[in-house]
C-alpha cells in the first residue's frame, strides 16, 4: 500500500508520523545528542515549517527520516511511519524504493546537489527511468514536460543545458522538477531558497506552494527564516538544540507563542519590527550537545523564566487544539 | 553638512572576451554617484550581481575604478592605484567588514593577532604594550571577552568571529565603515545582537556606514538612507522610511513586495502578492555590453512603455530627497507596502 492510498482510505491518517525520535552521532570528541524525543505528524496537503537556528537538528531530523544520515549517526529511539512502513527500521532496498518516488527532497544548494557534468534533462530522465515505467522513447518528452511545469522558459532548449549554464533560481527549479517528477506524497524542502535573491525566493516558494496545493502533497519546509515559514506554512514546528519545543498552526504560533524560546525567536526576526530597539536578542548559545549532563530542558540555561521544575524530564503538553509545547513554565 | 564621501560617475567595467576586434565589457558598476555625510548610515541594496559588492570594494579601495572620482575630504582617492592606497595614511580612515566571518579571518592567527595586525600596520603602533591595550579596547567595544583573544578562528562561534571582524575594522578608528552583508551568515538571534552592536558603535564613535545588504528589513532598521541598485545602476535612493512606504521605482516596489511578511501577517500570501512576485520572475538582462539607450529593468518591468527601450531614464529628484531613474514612476498610492 503506498502512502497516497493510505491517506485516502482514512481521512485523518497522517502521511508521516514521527514519534519519540532520538538520534546521536558518535564522534571522536564524544557522543553528540543530536535529537531527542521528537514527535510530529503531517497530513495530506499540509505544509509544515520546521524552524530553528543552525545546529538545532532540523536537517538531521529529515535526513534520518529518509535514511540518508551521516555514517556516524545512530537512531536511538522512535519511529517514523510513512504509508504503513517504519522508515527508521526499513531496509536499504525498501528505502531506495520510497526515496525519490514517494518521498522527495529538495536540497539547500542546487548547484552542488545537481550533477555538474550531466545535462539537466538527462538528470530528470534518470529519476523517471529508476522509479517509473516510462518507455524509453517518451523519457525526453516527460523530462521536458517536467521542466515546463516548474516554469523554466524554453524547456526544450534548457533540457540540453548543464547546471553551470543556468542561474541559481533556474537550478533550484530543476531541483524541484527532479523532486516532483514521480509525484511524491511527501516533499522535504531543506532551505530551498537560501542563497537566492528575495525576488527569486518569492517566485520559488510560490511555485512550491502552488504545486503542493495542486497535488495535495504533504510538504516539510526546513528554514531558519521564521518570516518565510509564516508566509507559506499551515503549521510551524520550532526546534532548539535537538528538541522540538513547540508546534502550532502558523497564525496561532505568532499570536500566542508559549515557549520562551519561540517568543524570543519571533521578536528577534526583523519582519515586524519598526525600530532596532524592538529587535530582541537571545543571550547565550546553544548548549554543547556533546555534554553528558545536558539539562532536561536544553533551553533552561538561557531561559529568563527558569524554575526548579525545569530539571525534570520534559513532556509535550497540548495547550490548545493542535498547539503543543515542551516547557514546564509556558508563558 | 558637507559630505564625508562623494562618488561621482563611478564606473567599473570588466573586459570579458572579444568577438573579432570588439572588446566586450561587463558593466559591474555603471555611472554611480552618491554621497555619505559624516555620521550617516547608508544602505546599499540589490540582488546578487547588481554590483553592490563591487561598489563596496571600489569605495574601500580594494580595486581600481575604470573612471569617475571618489572624493574623500577634498581628495580624490580614485587617482591613487589600489596597490599604493594600501600604504596611504588614509587607509585606516576607510575600513571594511567582510561578508563571511569565517573566510575573512586568517585561520592561523589568533583573534588577538588578527586585530593587532591592523593596529600595527594601519595605525602604525609599534609599542607592544600599546598594541595590547588598543586590541583590548577594540575587543571591549565589540563585546568580545578577553579570554577569547588567544583563540584561533575555528575555536570561535559565528557571532564571536563577526565581532573579531568588526573589532579589526574599528581598532584603527575609521571614519567610514563599509559593511558587506555582515550578518548574512549568522542566525537571527546572533544577527540581532550584531545589529544592536553596530548601532551602538556608530552612535559612540560617530562613524559613517555604507551598509551593503540584500536584506531590506535590516537596512530599514539600521540605515538613514537607502540606495537601490539594479545591474550596475542606481535606480532609486532616498530616506529609508520614505522609500519603504512609497517607492518610486517599480523594481524597488518588487523588492519590497518579495520580502516575507512574516509575523506581521502570519497568513499565507494573498493572491495579489503572488501576482507581484511573478511579475519579476524573469532573469535580469546580461550585464555584458548592455544597450546604453534601454532601461536596465526593461523586460522585467510591469510598467514598461514606449520610451523605456529608446531612452535610458536618468536618476533625478522626483520628490524631496527621493531620487529615481524611471520614465513611469509609481504614484504614492500604488507604492504602499
Amino acid at each position: 500500500m503506498n502512502a497516497q492510498q493510505a491517506a485516502g482510505s482514512a481521512v485523518e491518517a497522517p502521511v508521516l508520523k514521527v514519534q519519540g525520535l532520538g538520534l546521536e552521532f558518535r564522534t571522536r570528541s564524544g557522543i553528540v545528542h543530536a535529537l531527542e524525543q521528537v514527535d510530529f505528524e503531517l497530513a495530506r496537503g499540509e505544509m509544515l515549517g520546521v524552524v530553528g537556528e543552525s545546529g538545532s537538528g532540523k536537517s538531521v531530523m529529515c535526513f534520518s527520516v529518509l535514511g540518508i544520515s551521516d555514517a556516524a549517526a545512530r537512531v536511538t529511539a522512535g519511529s517514523a511511519v510513512f504509508g504503513g512502513m517504519d522508515l527508521l527500521r526499513a531496509s536499504e532496498s525498501e528505502l531506495a524504493r520510497v526515496r525519490g518516488r514517494e518521498i522527495s527532497m529538495i536540497f539547500q544548494n542546487p548547484r552542488t546537489a545537481l550533477n555538474p557534468i550531466r545535462k539537466v534533462g538527462r538528470q530528470i530522465e534518470d529519476v523517471l527511468r529508476r522509479h517509473t515505467t516510462t518507455l524509453a522513447d517518451q523519457l525526453q518528452e516527460r523530462a521536458i514536460a517536467a521542466l515546463a511545469q516548474v516554469r523554466i522558459p524554453d524547456p526544450a532548449r534548457r533540457y540540453h543545458a548543464y547546471p553551470f549554464e543556468l542561474s541559481g533560481g533556474q537550478c533550484q527549479r530543476v531541483m524541484i522538477a527532479l523532486a516532483l517528477a514521480c509525484n511524491p506524497a511527501l516533499l522535504i524542502a531543506d532551505e530551498p531558497t537560501t542563497g537566492l535573491d528575495v525576488t527569486t525566493q518569492a517566485a520559488i516558494m510560490d511555485l512550491i506552494a502552488e504545486i503542493s496545493r495542486e497535488r495535495q502533497m504533504a510538504t516539510i519546509l526546513i528554514t531558519h527564516d521564521l518570516g518565510l515559514a509564516a508566509d507559506y506554512c499551515d503549521r510551524i514546528a520550532v526546534m532548539h538544540a535537538g528538541h522540538l519545543i513547540e508546534t502550532a498552526p502558523t497564525a496561532e504560533l505568532f499570536r500566542a507563542p508559549r515557549h520562551p524560546y519561540t517568543q524570543k525567536l519571533i521578536s528577534a526576526t526583523p519582519y515586524g519590527a519598526t525600530a532596532l530597539e524592538e529587535l530582541a536578542s537571545i543571550p547565550g548559545n546553544l548548549p554543547d550537545l556533546r555534554r553528558g549532563d545536558l539539562p532536561a530542558c536544553r533551553f533552561s540555561e538561557r531561559c529568563p523564566h527558569v524554575q526548579a521544575a525545569c530539571g525534570q524530564v520534559l513532556q509535550a503538553v497540548q495547550v490548545a487544539g493542535r498547539h503543543t509545547v515542551s516547557c514546564w513554565n509556558p508563558q | 553638512m558637507s559630505a564625508l564621501l562623494e562618488l561621482q560617475s563611478l564606473k567599473k567595467l570588466y573586459p570579458v572576451g572579444k568577438t573579432g576586434r570588439v572588446q566586450h565589457l561587463l558593466h559591474a558598476v555603471d555611472d554611480v554617484s552618491l554621497t555619505i555625510a559624516p555620521g550617516e548610515s547608508v544602505g546599499l541594496v540589490g540582488e546578487s550581481g547588481c554590483g553592490k559588492s563591487t561598489l563596496a570594494r571600489l569605495v574601500s579601495r580594494l580595486i581600481d575604478p575604470s573612471s569617475g572620482s571618489i572624493r574623500y575630504e577634498e581628495r580624490d582617492l580614485a587617482l591613487e592605484p589600489a596597490a599604493r592606497f594600501s600604504r596611504s595614511p588614509l587607509r585606516n580612515r576607510i575600513q571594511m567588514v567582510f561578508q563571511d566571518p569565517t573566510d575573512s579571518l586568517n585561520p592561523r592567527y589568533t583573534a588577538f593577532e588578527t586585530i593587532a595586525e591592523s593596529v600595527r600596520l594601519l595605525a602604525g603602533v609599534r609599542d607592544a604594550g600599546e598594541v595590547r591595550s588598543r586590541v583590548e579596547a577594540a575587543a571591549a567595544q565589540v563585546g568580545l571577552p578577553h579570554e577569547l583573544l588567544p583563540r584561533f578562528s575555528h575555536q570561535l562561534s559565528g557571532g564571536q568571529k563577526a565581532r573579531v571582524g568588526i573589532a579589526r575594522a574599528i581598532s584603527v578608528r575609521p571614519q567610514l565603515l563599509i559593511l558587506d552583508e555582515p550578518t548574512a551568515a549568522l542566525d537571527v538571534s546572533v544577527q540581532a545582537i550584531i545589529l544592536h552592536l553596530l548601532a551602538k558603535l556608530r552612535a559612540e564613535l560617530g562613524m559613517s556606514y555604507l551598509f551593503v545588504s540584500h536584506d531590506l528589513n535590516i537596512v530599514r532598521l539600521l540605515c538613514h538612507r537607502v540606495v537601490v541598485m539594479y545591474l550596475g545602476k542606481v535606480v532609486e535612493s532616498g530616506p529609508v522610511d520614505q522609500v519603504f512606504n512609497s517607492p518610486l521605482h517599480p523594481y524597488t516596489r518588487a523588492l519590497i513586495d518579495a520580502i516575507p511578511k512574516g509575523g506581521a501577517a502570519g497568513r499565507p500570501k494573498p493572491e495579489a502578492d503572488a501576482a507581484v512576485a511573478t511579475m519579476v520572475s524573469g532573469d535580469p538582462m546580461s550585464p555584458v555590453d548592455p544597450d546604453p539607450h534601454t532601461c536596465r529593468f526593461f523586460g522585467r518591468c510591469p510598467q514598461s512603455g514606449g520610451r523605456c527601450n529608446i531612452e535610458m531614464p536618468v536618476l533625478q529628484a522626483l520628490r524631496p530627497g527621493q531620487d529615481a531613474a524611471c520614465h513611469f514612476p509609481l504614484a504614492p498610492a500604488t507604492g504602499k507596502v
